[in-house]
Parts: C-alpha cells; sequence; structure tokens
C-alpha cells in the first residue's frame, strides 16, 4: 500500500529537496495526481454499479453538500417532488429532480403506493461521478446495446416516453452524466423482502440466498452471483471491510460496468489505489514535470529520461489492459472449439466499445 | 551475480570501490537502487512465471486477482480447470455478448476466461456450487535479493541491474549525461532479456537434402 506521503516523499527525495526550496508538496502533490488519472485513463479500475430501476429518491438539495463532504447517506439529489414544480418557483435551468423519498426502503416495501406518490421509474440516471468510460450495461442480466438519440428516434419515435423492458441505453443528449433507458423501465427492480424492519444488519443469510453458510457466527461477506465487496485498499487478501447495506439484485435492474478513476488520493495518508508497483510509476511522471520547471532545478536531460521511463510505464499498463490470451484448443480428431456457431439472433445493433458520432 | 557482488558492482563503477570511499552513496542506497531495477527488468520482461490453484465459488461474477493471487500480478496466462483436464480460452467480453445476451446467466463448467481492468478475472460459465478449481498462469515481480541471492534470470543479463541502479543513483546525483548513457546501456540489456524470454520455446528451421523441417 502506497500512500501519496510516500510517493511525495520520494519525489522529493530524488530531487533532493525535501526542504520544499525549489518545488512544493503541493506542486508535488498535483503532478503525482495528474499521473494517477493519467493511469486511470487507460481502464484500469474496472466497477460496476447499478442504475436502479426505482422511482427517484434523494437525500440532498444542493449538489455541493455532496462536495462539501456533509452527506452522510447519497440517496441522490433533488430540488421538487412534482413535475408541476419544475417551472413554478425559480428557473426552471436549476431544477433538479423530480424525486418523492428520501430513503430506498419507501419504493421497495410500497410506501410510495400507500401515499398515493409517483411511483414511476424515472427515464434517465446519473452515472457515477468517478465514471471514466462506460464498457457494457445490462438489464436483468441481458446485455443492452448503445444507441444516438436520432438512432432511438428512428426506431420509436415516442422513445422518451414508451415504457417497457430496457434494450438500449443512450449516454448522449440527456446531460454529460445522465443517461436514458430505452425503454423506460415500466416497475421497479427485483428487491429483497426485508423483514423485521428497514435497518440493522443482515441476520439471516436464507433471506438472499440459499448457498451453504460457512461457520455459525460472523457477518456476511459473499453472496453468490453478486459482485465481490471492493477493496478498500489493495492489493492482497483481508483488505476487504465493511458490511453489505443493501443488497441490490440484478433481477430487472439495469447494472453498468464502467471503468472509473482510481479512490482519490488528497491526504497525506491517503492509499493509491493502484497496485504497488504501478503507484511507484506516478513518480516519474512527477519527477518529468519538475525537472521540466524553469527555474534552479531545470534539467532538460533528466527530464527527458523521465519522459521516457514514464511513457514505457503508461505503454506496459495499457498493454495489459487490453491483453486477452487467445489459445487455440484443439482435441485429437475435433475441430476446435468456436463459441456461437449458431446463427446471430435478430437484436438490435450491439455497438459497444465502438465511438458513434 | 549475487546481490552483493552487484553491489560491489556499482560503486567499482561510481569510483568508490573501497568502502572507506562510500562518502556519496551509502550501503543501504545502492542496495534500494538495485532492487529498484531488478523490480523494473523483471516489470518490464515478464520473465517471472508462476502458477496459483483458484477456487471456483458459486456464481461468482469476477475473481479479484488482488485477493486470490498472493503476490502483484502483472499479466495472467492461460488457465487450467482441473476438473475437466481442459484448457480454458482467453476470450473478450464482446464475444460472450455477441453470442448469446444472457451468458451471465448460463452455468456450468468453465471454458472461457475473461479479464475486466488489470484485477477482475470472470469465467464462463459460472460454476452452480462451490467446486472445483483452475490453475492460472501469470507473471509476477520477483521476490527481493538478498545479500546472497542471484535474480532468476541468466546470468548473461545481470549486469543489466548494475546500470539500473547507475542510472538512478546518477539521476539522484543531478549526473544527467552519465545518467542517460546507463539508461540507454540497460536498455539494451533489457530487450535483449525480452527476447531471449520470448524466444526461449522456438528452434531454429533446419533444412538439408531432401531432409525433413523442424
Amino acid at each position: 500500500m502506497v500512500t501519496l506521503g510516500q510517493l511525495r516523499t520520494r519525489v522529493l527525495s530524488r530531487l533532493g529537496d525535501l526542504e520544499q526550496v525549489v518545488w512544493t508538496a503541493t506542486e508535488v502533490d498535483g503532478h503525482l495526481r495528474t499521473a494517477y488519472d493519467a493511469v486511470a485513463a487507460l481502464n484500469v479500475f474496472f466497477d460496476t454499479a447499478y442504475l436502479e430501476d426505482r422511482p427517484r429518491s434523494f437525500s440532498y438539495t444542493a449538489p455541493w453538500e455532496q462536495k462539501a463532504a456533509y452527506v452522510a447517506f447519497d440517496a441522490g439529489c433533488a430540488n421538487y417532488t412534482a413535475s408541476d414544480e419544475l417551472r413554478a418557483a425559480g428557473d426552471e435551468l436549476d431544477r433538479i429532480g423530480p424525486a418523492n423519498h428520501t430513503s430506498p426502503f419507501e419504493a421497495t416495501e410500497g410506501w410510495l403506493a400507500l401515499a398515493g406518490a409517483d411511483t414511476r421509474v424515472p427515464a434517465t440516471s446519473v452515472m457515477p461521478s468517478n465514471t471514466v468510460a462506460l464498457d457494457r450495461a445490462t438489464w436483468d442480466s441481458k446485455v443492452l446495446g448503445q444507441a444516438l438519440p436520432a438512432e432511438l428516434a428512428r426506431t420509436d419515435t415516442s422513445y422518451e416516453s414508451t415504457r417497457g423492458p430496457v434494450e438500449v441505453l443512450c449516454w448522449s443528449g440527456a446531460g454529460l452524466g445522465t443517461v436514458r433507458k430505452w425503454r423506460i423501465p415500466s416497475g421497479q427492480a427485483d428487491a429483497v423482502t426485508v423483514d423485521g424492519g428497514p435497518w440493522g444488519i443482515l441476520r439471516r443469510p436464507a433471506d438472499l440466498s440459499a448457498a451453504a453458510i460457512t461457520g455459525s457466527w460472523g457477518i456476511c461477506r459473499r453472496l453468490p452471483g453478486h459482485h465481490p465487496l471492493t477493496a478498500a485498499v489493495g492489493p492482497g487478501p483481508g483488505d476487504y471491510f465493511g458490511h453489505p447495506r443493501r443488497a441490490i439484485l440484478d433481477g430487472r435492474n439495469t447494472r453498468v460496468e464502467f471503468f472509473r478513476r482510481g479512490r482519490p488520493i488528497v491526504q497525506t495518508a491517503d492509499v493509491c489505489e493502484l497496485p504497488d508497483r504501478y503507484a511507484w510509476y506516478l513518480t516519474d511522471f512527477a519527477l518529468m514535470q519538475c525537472l521540466q520547471k524553469a527555474g534552479p532545478g531545470f534539467d532538460a536531460t533528466l527530464a527527458g529520461l523521465f519522459a521516457q521511463r514514464w511513457a514505457r510505464h503508461l505503454a506496459r499498463v495499457q498493454r495489459r489492459v487490453l491483453h486477452v490470451s487467445r489459445e487455440r484448443v484443439g482435441v485429437l480428431g475435433g475441430a476446435p472449439r468456436v463459441l456461437g456457431s449458431r446463427p446471430a439472433r435478430t437484436q438490435l445493433p450491439y455497438t459497444f466499445g465502438e465511438r458513434l458520432r | 551475480m549475487t546481490k552483493a557482488e552487484l553491489r560491489v558492482e556499482v560503486f567499482r563503477r561510481l569510483g568508490a570501490a573501497d568502502p572507506t570511499r562510500h562518502v556519496v552513496w551509502s550501503v543501504a542506497e545502492v542496495s534500494t537502487a538495485i532492487d529498484e531495477a531488478y523490480a523494473e527488468i523483471a516489470d518490464a520482461t515478464e520473465c517471472v512465471e508462476r502458477v496459483v490453484t483458484i477456487d471456483l465459488l458459486a456464481a461468482r461474477p469476477y475473481y479479484d486477482l488482488r485477493a486470490v493471487v498472493p503476490e502483484p500480478v502483472l499479466t495472467i496466462g492461460p488457465a487450467y480447470n482441473e476438473t475437466t483436464g481442459r484448457w480454458l480460452s482467453g476470450s473478450a467480453v464482446r464475444e460472450l455478448d455477441g453470442a448469446d445476451r444472457r451468458w451471465e446467466r448460463v452455468t456450468g463448467t468453465p471454458v472461457r476466461s475473461v479479464m475486466r481492468g488489470l484485477s477482475w478475472l470472470g469465467l464462463y460459465p459460472r460454476v452452480a456450487g462451490d467446486v472445483g478449481t483452475i490453475r492460472q498462469s501469470y507473471t509476477a515481480l520477483p521476490p527481493t535479493l538478498a545479500d546472497d541471492d542471484e535474480p532468476l534470470f541468466p546470468s548473461q543479463f545481470h549486469v543489466a541491474l548494475v546500470e539500473a541502479a547507475l542510472c538512478s543513483l546518477f539521476a539522484d546525483d543531478g549526473e544527467s549525461a552519465r545518467a542517460e548513457a546507463a539508461w540507454q546501456a540497460y536498455l539494451a540489456i533489457e530487450t535483449a532479456l525480452a527476447q531471449w524470454v520470448a524466444d526461449r520455446g522456438s528452434i531454429p528451421r533446419q533444412a538439408g537434402y531432401g531432409g525433413p523441417t523442424w
């Protein structure tokens, strides 16, 4: 586990400027974070998230609350609760929402319906803010296609209001971080029935899975079919912590698989999410930038050397991310197995991974 | 050459062969430079190859290599299903999506493997229960050398560690030209080692009058 402080100390030590006479810690940290984002842009951090097919909820009313770390429970942001408020008060462009409940259980346990509130699932969802690239999406475990608004309009002129099973995800035309589902989910996603109240910890694993339980005590560490808990810091075993708060099911739900930025390195003790070997790569970029700075420490030759090293590191990481071992497998007297020898099913054009303009 | 011998060579090249002249560079600093050089050449050439057994878990979408492999993984290689006695085919997730849009729900005996990002290994189909193992090959970084350890690659390439260590030490000392020269010398040896690693399994083509070709 390599911390920002260790990276910074390595850079300043190699520059011979631990007293920060020529280069400051702030400056070095900035270069390290730039390098960190450059590596993240190579699609190294794979993650999954759910754009849940549920009525929109909210737990804060302005984006600054989340940025200032005032939000302990993030159930979304909204500042109006019903569609007729959109233009009723204030500037329509400032409206975020609508949303009508502040915790998911109100939707999953039928409280919204009981109150006569709108239980329709919205057409759009917001991608996680640390998204680098969307890789793949599924609905009800079925992979979704991708389309531009114009293509959707050719397929269905009422694409903004048609409800039904989701077939396509459209990430264009609804906001920089907003994706549109076509069709709009007609109902809520499958949910776990919580017995005994809306809070607490998982007590009976049978509520979620029929898999055999290991041991006779402890907390739920994994659920068959669910993405493992992401390591808080890595690499290495034993770094997983925490307890799942909500089990989100794939049934009639939209899941996105995406690449994201690494966990932020802001404080000195923050751990870089890259494997240790790759974390040290960041120091070469910082050294390159520091040595290119005009002033007492300028050294073009050394800066060029570290630039070479940095370019090698990036190429190496990119090669490893794209590496797929294509091993030909054959058996005596038989033809090599080929997946998908049957005719393709009729389906919408599948163009995930291709840039559409 | 052992690490101790490599260190002696580095000091000799620094003009400080006599231990009483270890004024600018300490033994610890040179040792650290050698360790970093060893990691760099192993990272670049992927010469350290290993195999690990991974237990298969029911319906597990992806296996975190940071948890199931006891050391950092550089690149994964072929995987062998110990239950069926067959090798898994490496695939891209696009291939699976193109063949069956609901491939994630298929359970059975794994025949293909996919990689997502740097650390997540997926299998298709997914096993239905906690049964079975696969033997996954991968490349890794070598363990840190002790003073009497030798690098794992052939001895004719050991001098690369000297050159890389010199590059690092000269760079720290602001000796730009000498650092650049040492770096270029290191790159040449690294390229040769990478070529040796890649060509290990090949044999030269031989032809004779009326004879078979290899």
